[in-house]
């Protein structure tokens, strides 16, 4: 009789471990599925890296191009070392759609033969507020064009990488 | 007698554990890799990217520019609208709108649309359901110095294939 209800008691027990045991793996198992469910597979869109932008690029190109008074910017630029009145506005105008896509925009003259010091101007440092030399050229997360001027000094526009 | 019949019991509950575990891996992962990658953000901006290197060269506009019109822009462009035969889609899955501007006036001297123009009533939801749309300018100029500000509004449907 007491071998009987020590039996049952064995019994039972075990019985209840696995109960529990079943209802763990159950629940391990529903909490996978919905996070694979509604985390992993949810946001699957494909966002490409960029390492130019081909419109911003060609922007500047005819940027240059563009002339005043018969000198392009292009030698303006090369023969004052910095925007002037005529092309730094034009540059504002030709790239304010830009800075709206991008968080921050930079154009101007920079020194080849370092990481990124750059020529400040009245155009873009003090109208886009993003610092002084906010980018190095070692940085993989920015898009620079660069056109040269001679051998040291560049045209550079700086775009950071990610579009808004 | 019990012994034999709860190892049954017991075995019998390993296949039925056995095959849940397995039936939730199952689930889990067609859950996860069977759902698309949306690339429709990636194909609305090389078709911007295809348009703007067909219209602008080295940054002058491109010398044919006045004569394109509807039905020549995909052909002069190597773009093609074609889409599978899937999901009764009959080619009109994409739209690509081009717009001239004088770019000191803002007057539009031209205008060019090719594909379902549809597609264009849709972009201001912004629902995986709907198309994915781009509008994006640049600046150029010709020979003869004058300046311009290309708008390319690109936009892609293809819900049925990236956003399932």
């Amino acid at each position: 009789m007491h071998n009987e209800i020590t039996g049952k008691k064995a019994q039972i027990g075990e019985t209840m471990t696995w109960i529990v045991a079943t209802i763990i793996i159950v629940v391990i198992l529903i909490i996978s599925i919905t996070i694979s469910n509604f985390s992993f597979g949810k946001n699957r869109n494909l966002k490409a890296e960029q390492d130019s932008d081909i419109l911003a690029s060609k922007s500047m190109f005819a940027y240059l191009l563009a002339s005043d008074s018969g000198k392009t910017v292009y030698s303006q630029i090369k023969g004052e070392g910095n925007l002037n009145s005529f092309n730094g506005n034009l540059a504002v105008k030709i790239f304010n759609p830009f800075a709206e896509e991008y968080a921050g925009l930079w154009l101007g003259v920079a020194d080849q033969r370092d990481a990124f010091p750059a020529v400040s101007n009245d155009y873009f440092l003090a109208r886009r507020s993003i610092g002084e030399n906010p980018y190095s050229r070692n940085n993989p997360d920015i898009i620079l064009e660069e056109i040269s001027l001679d051998e040291n000094r560049t045209v550079a526009l700086v775009l950071p990488e990610e579009r808004k | 007698m019990n012994k034999g019949g709860a190892e049954k019991i017991f075995s019998v509950y390993w296949f039925a554990i056995l095959f849940i575990v397995a039936a939730a891996i199952v689930y889990m992962v067609s859950s996860f890799y069977g759902k698309p990658y949306d690339v429709r953000d990636v194909e609305t901006g090389l078709l911007t990217d295809k348009a703007a290197t067909c219209l602008s060269l080295g940054g002058y506009i491109t010398g044919n520019w006045q004569a394109l019109n509807n039905n020549t822009f995909l052909a002069e462009c190597g773009l093609n609208f074609n889409v599978e035969d899937a999901y009764g889609w009959n080619d009109n899955q994409y739209l690509i709108e081009i717009e001239f501007l004088d770019f000191n006036s803002g007057l539009v001297l031209k205008e060019i649309s090719v594909g379902n123009p549809n597609l264009k009533l849709d972009c201001a939801v912004e629902d995986r359901n709907f198309p994915v749309c781009l509008e994006r300018e640049m600046y150029t100029i010709d020979k003869a110095d004058r300046q311009y500000k290309i708008k390319i509004f690109s936009a892609v449907r293809k819900t049925e294939k990236n956003a399932q």
